[in-house]
């Protein structure tokens, strides 16, 4: 092939290129148009909070409102003014192997049953009780049998034959009983 | 337009607010004097009875020398024994406020009902309560009338709606150390510890605060021979 017959044919292919091209740019500024209109607008957080707020559904206004409640009600738990003095826990602890139930009874709860635990199964029942200051009988009952000797009671004392532990709770010695 | 809803906002929040604080204490509350009379009427006793123990209770309540915690506890238990000796151990305790000694110290040491509550749950007859009750009541009046005497403290004034004195805590703390000796561990008048235990006792509670200042003074005063005037006396009303 000679030389002008190239030349020839690389013209008549880049005139039908030119031609080709030419049809697609016909309305592309519209097109481009079009595209720009159509694409999102990204607008600030500030912007969208105050659409939020001048818009309320009635969706959003009671979520609103039960989210207030809420807050509210557990600002008013947090700082409702108790006369009951936060005083400090003490230990009650009997080993009880094997024990389905225990308790601790006395001055302190008039008497009344206080339940101990002993969530990893050892055998070791304990309950913190806080106590203000004072001298407190205590026993307690394991299945529901009176053991009224506590090691780690100040004085016992025996009533009717049954023993009653005694604690002095506070001052310098609280230490030792909490 | 804003506003309203920002309004509405602040309003749950200020509801909430009240409502929580309201709604907490009710679980830590004691009972209403109205729940103890309510409990006393169920004892089904004559209407005289009854109405003189609920002025002895409400008056109790309002002076600090009862609280209506141990008091309803303690009327509970008492249904559950014979009616005439449910009705001994109230009139002790009436008798007791009458005279104007502390019969409940709440949930803070010993007192005539905390002392009943104790051997309900050791499973006491209503017999046995009440014989201790009343030996209780006798120490305590054995107490004050021992103090009074050697000028510890002075003379009761005995009128209804006077409010618990430091006095009264003193005489109860003393009356409870002196019969806990005697009834509990087996002491005698003689006994040379016998004075040791009371004043050590004495000194520990008004260490604590519990006991008021004068419970110090009063143990630094007392000898021997008052503590075993104490026991004769509990022991012999006539001689009181």
């Amino acid at each position: 092939m000679r030389w002008d017959e190239v030349d020839e044919l690389l013209r008549a292919a880049l005139s039908q290129e030119v031609e080709e091209g030419a049809k697609r740019l016909l309305g592309l500024e519209e097109r481009v148009i079009q595209a720009l209109a159509q694409r999102p607008v990204r607008r600030g957080l500030g912007c969208r909070i105050r659409e939020f707020l001048s818009r309320p559904t009635p969706r959003w206004a009671l979520a609103g409102a039960l989210a207030a409640l809420l807050l509210g009600f557990a600002l008013g738990r947090l700082t409702v003014p108790s006369s009951i003095p936060q005083w400090s826990p003490n230990l009650f602890v009997v080993a009880a192997p094997g024990a389905r139930a225990v308790a601790v009874v006395g001055d302190f709860s008039a008497w009344q049953p206080l339940p101990l635990s002993d969530p990893d199964g050892d055998g070791i029942w304990t309950a913190s009780i806080p106590l203000p200051p004072g001298r407190y009988e205590y026993a307690f009952l394991v299945d529901g049998k009176w053991v009224g000797q506590d090691p780690l009671a100040e004085e016992y004392l025996r009533t009717f034959g049954e023993y009653v532990s005694v604690r002095y709770i506070g001052g310098d010695r609280a230490g030792s009983s909490s | 337009m804003r506003v309203l809803p920002l309004s509405f906002l602040v309003l749950c929040l200020g509801t909430g607010l009240g409502f929580g604080q309201a709604v907490l204490p009710f679980s830590a509350q004691p009972p209403s004097p109205a729940e103890v009379l309510q409990a006393l009427q169920a004892l089904d006793f004559s209407p005289e009875f009854e109405a003189t123990l609920s002025a002895a209770f409400l008056s109790g309540f309002r002076t600090g020398r009862a609280t209506t915690t141990v008091t309803l506890l303690l009327l509970q238990d008492l249904s559950k024994l014979p009616k005439g000796e449910a009705e001994q151990c109230l009139e002790i305790l009436r008798y007791a406020l009458s005279q104007g000694f502390i019969v409940d110290t709440g949930l803070t040491g010993s007192s005539m009902m905390n002392e009943a509550r104790k051997l309900l749950a050791l499973g006491r007859s209503g017999e046995e309560i009440v014989r201790v009750l009343s030996l209780r009541l006798g120490f305590l009046l054995a107490t004050r009338s021992v103090l009074v005497r050697s000028g510890l403290i002075p003379p009761p004034m005995l009128e209804p709606e006077a409010p618990a004195k430091p006095e009264d805590r003193v005489v109860l703390e003393l009356a409870w150390s002196v019969g806990d000796f005697v009834l509990w561990e087996g002491g005698s008048p003689g006994d040379p510890r016998f004075l040791g235990y009371v004043q050590s006792r004495l000194n520990r509670l008004s260490a604590l605060g519990v006991c008021p200042m004068e419970a110090g003074k009063v143990s630094a005063l007392l000898t021997p021979a008052m503590l075993a005037e104490i026991v004769q006396l509990a022991f012999q009303p006539e001689r009181r």
